[in-house]
């Protein structure tokens, strides 16, 4: 069976989303970083020491990791700690709603205000599905991967995806 | 791949230092964020600038700074169960109905609770002189600046029956997005002078500065404490007061 001319784009569509996911959710963050320190303390879950360099690290992590994921730069261990962050995240997001605290998200900075809950949970499931697909399968369709290291695409037809 | 090997381990240096560089910048920030030094004067908000002179003239003739003292503007950034216990034993209980006032802001301009039924609302009692007031005053600057508007309200009041050109200097000072009302009592008091509790701050039982009370949406109390509070408990009680009502 041959393998479509158009996977290679569609491995770049899915790295895209997970960029453009994490890009979006760390600048409206900065956006916002006193109100993010709120709600990150609102969780309870850190140690009050750990609650502002928190606040004030994840945005940059995101984006940074953001940025990994558009140039196609460590494709396979940027989505491995996209993967990582994400169930961080709905673990966080989980305890709080078993708690009954009735916190926002703070996913999305000022964007979006979801109170945490089964809806907040369910949504960052299907947001951390495209970081997933990267891990098992690195999307490196125009990527630095491929011009600087030589990785070759998991989407492109014979592709090992190393 | 001998070709490559060089130019992967340079990438990962590149990524360590920049990871090394985020946390620098959070910590820089974390530091930064330290309330405890009074915040420099902020910008006054459009209708603090429109003030008429007379009351312009009084404020500033008032010398508001605002006050401090060890370990005042440290429990605001810590988590909600970092809180203490309330030290009034008069406060209103949760379910009680808010009772309701028509008060006046240093402009003349007339508020009432009644005005913002259907939101969540933030009352405050505050002093002007007070230091627990004057850390908290920023942090509720931005919380009442990141919240939905269409959903939640701040209201302070001002708990000692203080003049108008005193509450204007710290409303101005502080550049609060939300009113400051006058609740005259007696023995009247300034920035300088503390006085009595007018009869709003004397109904909703105010042993303490600040005073914090949640109101939820159909004007039933929420939630009360009194002294400083974590930002991230005001806040939790907020949103859980709107989805109540």
């Amino acid at each position: 069976m041959r393998a479509s001319p158009l996977l290679p784009w569609i491995g770049l569509a899915v790295r895209l989303i997970a960029a453009g996911i994490w890009l979006v959710a760390g600048v409206a963050k900065l956006g916002g970083l006193t109100a993010f320190r709120q709600e990150v303390a609102a969780y309870d879950v850190p140690p009050s020491g750990l609650v502002e360099p928190i606040a004030y690290g994840l945005p940059f992590i995101e984006i940074g990791l953001g940025a990994y994921l558009l140039l196609g730069l460590l494709v396979r261990p940027a989505a491995g700690l996209s993967v990582a962050l994400m169930l961080l995240f709905i673990g966080v997001q989980a305890q709080a709603w078993a708690r009954g605290l009735t916190i926002e998200c703070g996913c999305f900075g000022s964007l979006s205000r979801q109170t945490v809950g089964l809806g907040s949970i369910l949504r960052d499931i299907a947001l951390a599905l495209p970081s997933l697909l990267l891990l098992i399968w690195p999307a490196r369709h125009l990527s630095l991967d491929r011009r600087l290291l030589g990785r070759s695409d998991a989407f492109a037809p014979g592709g090992a995806g190393r | 791949m001998g070709k490559a090997l060089p130019t992967a381990r340079w990438i990962w240096l590149g990524t360590g230092a920049l990871v090394l560089v985020i946390a620098i910048v959070a910590f820089v920030l974390a530091r930064g964020s330290g309330s405890s030094p009074p915040p420099p004067a902020a910008s006054p908000s459009a209708a603090d600038k429109n003030a008429p002179a007379a009351l312009v003239q009084a404020a500033d003739a008032v010398g508001f700074k605002p006050n401090t003292e060890p370990g005042v503007g440290e429990i605001e950034a810590k988590p909600p169960s970092a809180a203490l216990p309330a030290r009034s034993a008069d406060l209103l209980q949760r379910g009680t109905t808010a009772p309701p006032f028509t008060l006046k802001t240093p402009q003349g301009e007339t508020a009432r609770l009644a005005d913002f039924r259907g939101k969540a609302v933030l009352l405050e009692f505050f002093a002007t002189w007070c230091p627990h007031c004057a850390a908290e005053a920023p942090h509720l600057k931005a919380m009442a600046n990141s919240l939905a508007k269409s959903r939640f309200a701040f209201v302070s009041v001002n708990a000692d029956s203080e003049d108008a050109a005193s509450i204007f200097a710290y409303h101005r000072y502080f550049g609060l997005p939300f009113p400051a009302l006058l609740d005259p009592g007696a023995p009247a008091g300034n920035f300088h002078q503390q006085g009595g509790p007018g009869p709003v701050t004397t109904s909703y039982g105010v042993g303490a500065y600040p005073t914090f009370y949640v109101v939820d949406p159909r004007g039933k109390v929420f939630w009360a404490s009194d002294g400083e509070q974590p930002d991230a408990l005001l806040r939790m009680k907020l949103q859980a007061a709107a989805s109540a009502g």
